[in-house]
């Protein structure tokens, strides 16, 4: 039986929060005041993944998509289970979409974007034939390495002396307003409503009371990052700046200068972005694949993994036509219309239906 | 408008018709569901039969219509 560890759980939830959150800017329409608002958005997400493990508490050994079943019976349960896969396919085909529009603009102008979004799922497809366990001791492997890189990259900018702490004031200068715009429901549901999805694997935890505190501790942290990483970028290259940029990351990291020798330090952009958008397109699809083998009880998933590799990359080609159509629906359309249903209205009806259910039958022994 | 229709996560519908998306989904959702529900109920009788082929199946099924 496979088994997931604390540390490699509390790693990929981590890094699946984080996710490309950093390199777009998160909570840019808050302006100089996006740090208030990530910092928010991990407190109101940590209650939101609280809720998540207590539906695992009262669920215990069942996945995510068995809890419909369970709560909802059979006719009512399994089409609302079914929701899930198949939004995950599409949000994975947002992850291959990123690649499609980050690439070419930042390494490999020449190459075709089909072609490197391609061999990226190849190689997805490669590591998903692996297992969960090799998935999870290989984000066991990847997080330092992040942390590594993300201490580096403060250190450098720090220390190259181009940030201007006055830029971040101001503080709420134009009210809560556009904080709590940036918070709801977009800067909740993005990073911390998605990891919803992880609830496939939480019964394979090697020690399930632990799990609330595996999560809160890893939205913490990522919620700590994200809002270092706003900090970093309004000091850098100010609120103009920060919240016209596409990637604000990329050009914060372009201003590093240190005597005249430690430049053009794109590249550890480019390391993130591949890590980053590698895991978690993989975690998509494993998640997806995983939901569906359980939902039409299939003993080899490996023809699914295929088939769903092929409809991402069908659908991560043909959502844009370029990169403001791309984040034009991430902010706009995505946060009020399919994450919000899926990531708090549901879980929140069917935490209150197991709750009553669990009371009702509580009473009737009692 | 056949734009939105034949791309329902594409940007012309998410933008214009937000809903459409969540509606393309659901419709999935419940063509799909009847997938689950056959197999779930030939899986059960496999299982079923396996059970009353094998002596000790018929053991416990007779035990349990005693019971």
């Amino acid at each position: 039986m496979v088994k997931i560890s604390a540390y490699q759980l509390f790693a990929i939830t981590s890094m699946f929060q984080l996710g490309t959150t950093l390199i777009f800017a998160f909570g840019a329409s808050a302006g100089r005041d996006a740090w208030i608002a990530a910092l928010l958005s991990s407190g109101l997400g940590s209650v939101l993944i609280g809720m998540y493990t207590l539906l695992q508490k009262m669920h215990p050994g069942q996945t995510l998509v068995e809890w419909f079943t369970c709560e909802f019976g059979r006719w009512l349960g399994t089409p609302l289970a079914w929701l899930y896969p198949l939004v995950w396919i599409y949000d994975a085909g947002r992850g291959v979409a990123d690649l499609k529009f980050l690439l070419p603009s930042t390494i490999l102008p020449g190459t075709p974007a089909w072609i490197l979004v391609g061999s990226f799922l190849l190689l997805i497809l490669y590591f998903l034939f692996s297992g969960i366990e090799v998935i999870c001791r290989l984000g066991g492997m990847i997080f330092p390495v992040l942390a590594a890189l993300f201490s580096i990259e403060i250190l450098l900018l720090l220390s190259s002396g181009m940030h201007h702490f006055s830029y971040l004031q101001p503080v709420l200068g134009e009210g809560w307003g556009r904080v709590w715009k940036a918070v709801w429901p977009l800067g909740i549901t993005q990073s911390f409503g998605e990891s919803i999805e992880l609830a496939m694997i939480w019964t394979l935890l090697a020690s399930p009371k632990r799990l609330m505190g595996i999560n809160l501790a890893a939205t913490l942290n990522a919620g700590i990052v994200i809002t270092l990483f706003d900090v970093l970028a309004i000091i850098v290259l100010g609120e103009k700046i920060f919240v016209r940029e596409y990637f604000p990351l990329i050009q914060t990291l372009k201003q590093v200068s240190l005597a005249e020798f430690i430049e053009n330090l794109d590249v550890m952009f480019v390391i993130y972005l591949f890590l980053s958008t590698f895991f978690k397109i993989s975690l998509h699809m494993y998640m997806s694949v995983i939901a569906v083998k359980q939902l039409i009880r299939i003993r080899n998933p490996k023809w699914l993994m295929v088939l769903f590799a092929a409809v991402t990359f069908f659908v991560g080609m043909t959502m844009a036509k370029n990169m403001p159509e791309h984040t034009t629906v991430a902010f706009k359309t995505l946060p009020n219309f399919i994450w919000l249903p899926l990531f708090i209205v549901l879980p929140v009806l069917l935490f209150l239906v197991s709750l009553v259910r669990r009371l009702l039958a509580k009473r009737r022994y009692a | 408008m056949q734009a939105a229709i034949l791309w329902p996560w594409g940007y012309e519908a998410m933008t214009r018709y937000p809903w459409e998306f969540l509606a393309f989904i659901a419709v999935m959702a419940l063509l799909l569901s009847p997938i689950t529900w056959i197999r779930a109920k030939s899986l059960g009788q496999r299982k079923d039969n396996a059970a009353s082929r094998s002596k000790s199946g018929q053991r416990r099924q007779n035990k349990a219509s005693r019971q």
